[in-house]
């Protein structure tokens, strides 16, 4: 495979694999890093890339499985706590100190959900894979995705309730 | 969009039931103004997920990554085809150097065996002479 045929196939789903690192990672330096090692791997194994039916959800799961190896390697464990750069450049400014709170406390929220569902929270909810896709980038049964998203959005509905009846929680 | 639709839409999304297509109108009603107050604490959370779609990485560093990869190959044979050359050089300069030694050891030995053979050669001058000092004794001594 050529340097531009490669190039045009997997560099579509960059950002995905980027904000899925980022998740949990959290911190973005780590995130990059965990992206240039996969696109470095699909390098390496260009002529494999080549036979797989969705690359995608292939560099998706080589995505997850490599974070958390990182999160398990003790490295990362300090970096977990340490890096807490979000940046929200998007959102008009007024309208950004009203809501940065919140959004601050929805990212701390999913950072205390476990490592699957915050996997398929992004997944579904962030970048809007149906559930087939997650099943197999997860290698999970659509139904197993299903219970596990809705704890996790129940989860995060109560945080929510909470956080907006005490101001604190 | 109906409010009563809307809460039956967000009961169903807690049990993640909807589609890709109801999670859409979802996040579309969350992102419009007139959210409905008691559904307000979940405005955040949709908008944080459109928010976070924004995150992208700076495409500099992938292309990076993959110039890294190909100049370590060409400078990986570089460094091999740099390693070999020494090895080489190192072993066939021992073997002349191993030669060269040899071929003085055997030159000072010929010079060495040569001096030994003209000064044996003297030598057996000398020895001849003595004969004829025994011939002369000899004849004199005989008669």
């Amino acid at each position: 495979m050529k340097q531009s045929e490669f190039i045009a196939k997997v560099m579509p789903f960059k950002d995905k694999v980027f904000r899925l690192a980022k998740r949990l990672l959290v911190s973005t330096e780590e995130a990059e890093d965990a992206t240039q090692e996969l696109y470095y791997k699909l390098w390496k194994n260009k002529e494999k890339v080549s036979e797989y039916k969705s690359v995608e959800a292939f560099a998706m799961t080589m995505t997850k499985n490599y974070c958390l190896d990182r999160l398990k390697s003790k490295q990362a464990g300090n970096l977990r706590l340490v890096h807490d750069n979000y940046e929200e450049n998007n959102v008009g400014l007024s309208k950004r100190l009203d809501d940065e709170d919140s959004v601050n406390k929805i990212h701390e929220m999913i950072k205390c959900l476990p490592e699957q569902q915050r996997i398929i929270v992004q997944l579904r909810d962030v970048e809007q894979y149906e559930f087939e896709e997650i099943g197999k980038i997860l290698n999970m049964q659509p139904t197993a995705i299903r219970v596990a998203l809705s704890r996790a959005r129940k989860t995060l509905r109560e945080g929510l309730v909470k956080f907006h009846n005490y101001g604190v929680s | 969009m109906e409010l009563v639709k809307i809460e039956e839409l967000l009961e169903k999304y807690f049990e993640a039931t909807t589609t890709l297509q109801e999670e859409g109108e979802l996040r579309e009603y969350f992102s419009s103004d007139d959210v409905a107050s008691h559904l307000l604490s979940y405005k955040s959370m949709f908008g944080c997920f459109t928010s976070d779609l924004e995150k992208k990485i700076s495409s500099k560093l992938l292309v990076k990554s993959m110039g890294r990869e190909k100049r370590s190959g060409r400078f990986r044979f570089v460094a091999v085809a740099a390693s070999l050359a020494l090895v080489v050089s190192l072993f066939s300069s021992k073997y002349i150097v191993e030669k060269r030694q040899a071929g003085q050891a055997y030159e000072d030995t010929q010079r060495a065996l040569s001096m030994i053979s003209t000064e044996l050669n003297k030598g057996n001058v000398a020895m001849s002479q003595l004969y004829k000092y025994e011939e002369v004794k000899n004849t004199i001594f005989k008669k």
